[in-house]
């Protein structure tokens, strides 16, 4: 179709006004304040849903048998929490880690090049009981998996 | 001395990736017990694979990763003597590299 001059300008000024609009909406906490890579976007989410809409743009997630993950079902101590993820999953991209109920509730964000298998270990920290989410990025589809880690900070085991 | 622990170990066709770095990781929601005031957030933001110069992986994280964090990865392929680097920098523009060679 072919676009008049007006409407042309029309656009233009509609989406360039809404970048001007946006960078002067968002408020940097300092510590985005340095020069990094670092998404600061979707680490700023404090709600578990926006996060997962940062990192998703609102696309379905798909449960995956092919991802394991492998956690302590009763972890003593929310600080230090071990966790191990594997996936059979095809072409994975990336893997997101969630844990639900922290106060950022992403915790990391693994970018794979192709010469690494999806097989990863980190340790978590946790602010209390929680579902802790795993998300592949694999062929644009996102695939999760999810496990529930109760987390007793008393120490009597719950 | 380094803040950055490496360790390799080739596997069947695989190469196994360990590190352990020591830092913080404050995540700026804690209070300091003696002065009761909140202890500036503090924690690794990016941390970079290599594998001969080549970046293989990348990780960017929040301060809900522990503290020391302990991270270990899985590479296709791999032999003796190539390089794995590893590099991390933190929100305080703090920045570390170290490099190991496979055994």
């Amino acid at each position: 179709m072919m676009q008049t001059r007006r409407q042309f300008i029309k656009k233009t000024l509609t989406i360039g006004g809404a970048f001007w609009a946006s960078s002067w909406l968002i408020v940097k906490p300092l510590w985005a304040q340095t020069e990094t890579l670092w998404p600061i976007g979707l680490f700023a989410h404090s709600k578990y849903q926006a996060a997962l809409k940062g990192i998703t743009g609102g696309q379905a997630l798909i449960a995956s048998k092919d991802i394991t993950m492998t956690i302590p079902r009763i972890a003593e101590n929310g600080a230090l929490i071990p966790f191990t993820l594997s996936s059979t999953l095809e072409k994975a991209e990336r893997v997101f880690v969630l844990v639900k109920k922290n106060p950022v509730p992403l915790v990391a964000r693994f970018t794979l090049s192709p010469q690494v298998n999806t097989q990863l270990s980190a340790r978590l920290k946790m602010a209390e009981t929680s579902k802790v989410v795993s998300i592949v990025l694999a062929n644009g589809q996102y695939y999760y998996t999810d496990k529930t880690v109760k987390v007793t900070l008393g120490g009597c085991g719950g | 001395m380094s803040s950055i622990k490496i360790r390799t170990k080739r596997q069947q066709g695989t190469t196994q990736i360990r590190t352990l770095i020591a830092h913080p990781m404050e995540t700026g929601l804690n209070t300091d017990n003696q002065n009761q005031k909140t202890i500036a957030a503090h924690f690794i933001q990016t941390l970079t694979v290599r594998h001969n110069d080549k970046i293989i992986l990348t990780t960017d994280m929040g301060s809900g990763i522990s503290r020391n964090p302990y991270f270990s990865f899985e590479m296709k392929g791999g032999e003796p003597g190539d390089k794995i680097t590893i590099q991390w920098s933190d929100n305080q523009g703090n920045r570390d590299t170290q490099d190991a060679l496979i055994s």
